[in-house]
């Protein structure tokens, strides 16, 4: 069996209350409770947190219904539908202020009270859904340890992530509406994002790399068409590549090293090559032969290949060389980095 | 003649060199490795040791370093014989410990000749410095003057084994030669030029 709808009566009639409640019950609704005075009225919703209130107007007290109506509903969200016997445009104005789920003139029969109260439930659920659905969002957009930013072809900022909003120094909602160029100074973002608009929308993402205060981000740009497929959405995500970078930059370096000790391998050869070169011409010139000459040649044939390969590694060495001197400036800003995290 | 001492690891090698030299009337002393070599030096006193650098156990270069820490055989002439070219870092560190550089295979008809000059060369450029120490004070002056002079013969020697632009050997040179003058415009006597002439012929 489905709970019964909660509805609470603030009434300062106490004749009125209770023909109220009847009428309620009657229509199968629970009235948890009553109260004559707007100070009453909270104090009772905070206890009963009701589905919904029906708020008279005038109540007796120093608090009318206007004021209740408009805490019970921003302290809790609960829906409230004020009723009254008259009202004049001031009041109507004040009412509208607090966003009420409906207004009802006494008197009123109990199909148009069963009316206002389906209709006031129904889009409370409906907001509900809203407010759920934006909370999955912005849960999901805070759980990614990404930046990310949905624009639209305009580059005004829909919808954008805390950590992204973080790196623009601003709170999300002071960032929506934005232009993304006009925060986030990027040419490598600003002419992949002339190209994608130009285009018709792929759904295939393209990134690059950039570098932003002194890490390493990739950023991919992920065209999606809305529903109509008429106007497009960009998400743009960065991701952190710092760490990666820096293994990268280790492992090239690494390499390098690799190369040396090969190359390194190769002189030791050459020398064990050049020894017996040397015997060879030792004993030629000792005990010359007819063949001598020639013998000779062929040494030295050798002996030019070898160097040959000497100077092969030299100039190996030369570009392991220009290579190392080439780090310094990545290896300046690991430092930087490291001491960033130090401070931190 | 004189007394030559011969580290090399390889038998053939230091015997071919040795009947070579032995002809041209010399006295050989040959150490197989580093540590026999210096053990060798404590009865031995070689007019230049002919120094291998590829060796297994102690290598040429800590061989060489061993010699030039030891005072008792610090002063000896000592010259590289390889089948591996110098890179520049080697030249940069061992070049003022050495008289030459030596790459095989050497034409052994002439290595008695190339020696004698090596030995030639190193005994007036020590006459040479120790006269200057009598006339100029700053002995460290002249001794980098020397060690300065001395590394770049390596490195000119060299320097066409490296590729041709090779803009580091080039500006190493360049930066020994800008010193060499340096010491010697300070000093301001031009006997410090007879020991730049002073260099084995190659």
């Amino acid at each position: 069996m489905t709970e019964k709808i909660r509805i609470l009566v603030i009434e300062d009639e106490a004749l009125v209350a209770d023909d109220m409640r009847e009428m309620l019950n009657g229509i199968g609704y629970e009235v948890p409770g009553v109260a004559d005075t707007g100070e009453g009225a909270i104090a009772l919703a905070d206890e009963q947190r009701p589905d919904l209130v029906l708020m008279d107007i005038n109540l007796s007290g120093t608090m009318d219904g206007i004021t209740a109506g408009g805490e019970i509903r921003s302290r809790w969200g609960i829906p409230v539908i004020y009723v009254t016997a008259f009202a004049t445009q001031a009041i109507i104005d004040r009412a509208k202020k607090t966003t009420p789920s409906g207004y009802i003139l006494k008197p009123f029969n109990e199909r148009q009270i069963q009316t206002a109260i389906e209709i006031a439930l129904y889009n409370a659920a409906i907001e509900r859904q809203l407010r759920e659905r934006d909370e999955t969002i912005r849960a999901l957009l805070n759980a990614v340890p990404d930046d990310l930013v949905l624009i639209n072809s305009e580059r005004k900022i829909i919808a954008i992530n805390k950590s992204m909003a973080k790196k623009l120094g601003q709170m999300p909602e002071a960032l929506v509406g934005k232009v993304i160029g006009d925060l986030h100074n990027s040419p490598e973002l600003d002419e992949m994002l002339d190209r994608i608009i130009a285009s018709p929308v792929t759904g295939r993402p393209t990134y690059f790399e950039e570098k932003w205060n002194n890490r390493w981000f990739e950023t991919l740009v992920y065209p999606v068409a809305d529903r109509t497929g008429t106007d497009m959405r960009i998400v743009i995500q960065s991701h952190d590549v710092t760490h990666r970078k820096q293994l990268e930059e280790k492992l090239k370096n690494e390499g390098i090293s690799q190369i040396g000790q090969n190359m390194e391998k190769f002189q030791i050869l050459n020398d064990q090559i050049r020894n017996p070169l040397q015997i060879i011409k030792g004993y030629l010139s000792l005990d010359k032969t007819k063949y001598s000459d020639a013998i000779n040649k062929q040494v030295g044939i050798i002996d030019n290949l070898v160097t040959q390969l000497d100077m092969g590694w030299l100039e190996s060495e030369k570009v392991q060389q220009f290579f190392l001197k080439h780090r310094p400036m990545f290896n300046k800003s690991l430092q930087e980095q490291q001491q960033e995290n130090d401070l931190q | 003649m004189s007394v030559i001492l011969l580290i090399d690891d390889n038998d053939d090698l230091r015997e071919i060199f040795t009947i070579f030299l032995s002809m041209a009337g010399h006295t050989i002393h040959s150490a197989p490795g580093g540590r026999e070599g210096i053990e060798m030096l404590k009865t031995v006193r070689p007019d230049i040791i002919l120094l291998d650098i590829m060796m297994p156990d102690m290598d040429g270069w800590e061989t060489l370093c061993a010699i030039k820490k030891n005072p008792a055989t610090r002063a000896l002439a000592v010259s590289m014989c390889s089948g591996k070219l110098p890179d520049l870092k080697e030249i940069n560190l061992y070049g003022k410990y050495i008289e030459d550089y030596l790459v095989k295979p050497q034409e052994l008809s002439d290595l008695s000749t190339t020696l004698v000059s090596i030995m030639g060369c190193f005994t007036k450029s020590r006459a040479e410095v120790e006269s200057l120490k009598n006339k100029i004070h700053d002995h460290h002056m002249i001794d980098e003057f020397y060690n300065a002079q001395k590394t770049l013969y390596i490195l000119e020697k060299f320097s066409r084994s490296f590729i041709s632009d090779s803009q580091e050997i080039e500006s190493d040179i360049h930066r020994y030669k800008a010193r060499i003058k340096e010491i010697h415009d300070s000093q301001g006597f031009p006997f410090l030029l007879k020991l730049l002439e002073l260099q084995p012929a190659h």
